[in-house]
């Protein structure tokens, strides 16, 4: 199954369609989520008022902050195992769209937490503290690859840390919590909150949705970039050779 | 396959790591130094330093770990030695955790002995907790010298790679830091923070050393 | 028409201001670093076709 997306001309062909209809897709769903989230819903006093608001545009980054490392991963895995060069292209740039969405998620979480909790940053927040953990592991990952001098061996290099980051996650995730759960006094909102009304639940579904076809499309267009990019290098090399 | 060559490279490391004793000392003069300049920093209220000691020790120790790693395989790529750590046919994750293990003896452990030392002078009181805290800056320190390891692989053929392998290991420092100073304190849960901080460096133990293998190499290539 | 929000509209405000920003900045990169990549396939293609007939 995944020999047949290995083929960059098979990809070429299928993201020249694709990556605009995921466009269309995420232009309506986040429009169709922020015109609800915005204007139509109710604001809900529990969660203090209008500022719950917010979560149409921090809750769709989290989800992308998490499924973004852990599509990064995979596509490593598939790279590192099968050496399909289309699975490293797309790690390849997963990373820096990841990092921007994890950044989204820190920046609006924070805005939040000021009116909320009457901080701009919660340490003791578990779910804060493992976004900021997997910014790192962005950038890391991110500042690995530029370091190394061949293509191939940054290939190799960001496999291997994406995997060791990948399965370090959940211990991560593990030890934050039970480091923030020392002080849970301290967080208004509880880890769920209250049970989401049905009124939230369909835009918020909307704008995660509507999110995850941007960042798939937006993934599709900086690997037909770097695709380009090697063709262009192939061509120099051989104009190179034929002097 | 026997496995002379591991306890070979064990021997090469220790040998690097302690090189006629200064590198022993460099990592304790950096782990004291970082240590003495929190109270310039922060004030020499004792209530303030007794609270924050045993953290900043674990601060402390994760930074002159990065350090001493910088140049842990480094040296093995440049002059060739790990080609033929390659070719002995002995498995290169034994040979690199051998390595590390050899550093963490090197650097890591005095840095857990003279941990008391340290703490006295952060206002704790003395007792024999102060010693039991050593055992755990000693096993926290292990978990801290194999993901350390493993940035250090991967960054063995990157020219200034100690800034790079802070920025790789920090994250995977991320539980053992945690646990280790949750275990010094009185708080809830503090009582099962030791056995996660033994778990957490089982897992190193396990999972770092094929991570450096694999980056081995590719540094060998 | 703006909603009118109870308090910390400036908040509400400054959050989707940095999700539309950052997201217009990133669609931007990505859309001029497309366009930039295939320009250049193009003109070494080309270049390299010249060379052929010649």
């Amino acid at each position: 199954m995944f020999s047949w997306f290995a083929n960059p001309l098979r990809f070429m062909r299928l993201s020249n369609w694709l990556a605009p209809v995921c466009y269309v897709l995420a232009a309506l769903l986040i429009g169709w989520g922020l015109w609800q989230g915005l204007w139509i819903v109710p604001k809900d006093e529990y969660q203090g008022g209008d500022i719950m608001r917010v979560m149409f545009v921090h809750v769709p980054a989290a989800w992308l902050a998490m499924a973004s490392y852990m599509a990064m991963a995979a596509m490593s895995f598939v790279w590192f195992i099968w050496r399909h060069e289309v699975a490293d292209i797309a790690a390849k740039s997963i990373a820096p769209l990841g990092a921007v969405w994890t950044a989204i998620c820190l920046a609006t979480g924070s805005i939040w937490g000021k009116p909320t909790w009457g901080t701009w940053w919660q340490w003791d927040d578990a779910r804060m503290m493992s976004v900021l953990f997997m910014f790192f592991l962005f950038l890391g990952y991110m500042a690995l690859r530029a370091s190394m001098d061949t293509r191939q061996k940054a290939a190799r290099a960001g496999a291997i840390l994406a995997m060791v980051g990948a399965i370090n996650v959940p211990l991560i995730k593990f030890s934050v919590e039970m480091f923030t759960s020392l002080h849970q006094n301290a967080s208004v909102m509880t880890a769920d909150g209250p049970k989401m009304a049905a009124v939230y639940l369909w835009p918020l579904l909307a704008s995660a949705l509507g999110h995850t076809f941007l960042f798939a499309g937006l993934v599709q267009t900086l690997m037909r970039a770097e695709i380009w990019d090697r063709r262009t290098a192939k061509a120099n090399a051989k104009l190179m050779a034929e002097g | 396959m026997s496995p002379a060559p591991i306890f070979s490279a064990f021997r090469q490391a220790l040998g690097e790591a302690w090189a006629g004793g200064a590198g022993a000392l460099l990592p304790l003069g950096f782990f004291a130094g970082a240590a003495v300049l929190v109270p310039l920093g922060i004030g020499t209220d004792p209530a303030t330093l007794r609270a924050v000691g045993p953290g900043i020790l674990w601060v402390a120790l994760a930074l002159s770990s990065l350090v001493t790693l910088e140049r842990i395989f480094q040296a093995d790529t440049e002059d060739g030695a790990l080609d033929l750590w390659l070719q002995t046919g002995a498995p290169a994750s034994a040979i690199a955790g051998a390595k590390t293990f050899a550093h963490w003896l090197a650097a890591g452990l005095p840095l857990a002995l003279i941990s008391p030392l340290l703490a006295l002078m952060f206002q704790a009181e003395a007792s024999a907790d102060l010693l039991r805290n050593a055992a755990l800056y000693g096993l926290g320190g292990l978990a801290f010298y194999f993901w350390g390891g493993v940035g250090a692989a991967l960054s063995a053929t990157v020219r200034r790679g100690g800034l790079l392998i802070s920025l790789i290991a920090l994250p995977l420092y991320v539980p053992t830091a945690i646990f280790g100073a949750l275990a010094m304190t009185d708080a809830p849960g503090s009582d099962s923070a030791p056995l996660f901080l033994a778990a957490s460096t089982l897992f190193a133990l396990a999972v770092a050393p094929f991570a450096m293998a694999a980056a081995l190499r590719l540094a060998a290539d | 028409m703006l909603p009118d929000f109870d308090k910390n509209a400036a908040f509400i405000w400054a959050c989707f201001a940095i999700g539309a920003g950052s997201l217009f900045v990133t669609i931007l990169i990505v859309t001029l670093r497309a366009r930039a990549a295939r320009a250049a396939m193009t003109r070494a293609e080309a270049r390299l076709r010249g060379d052929d007939a010649a």
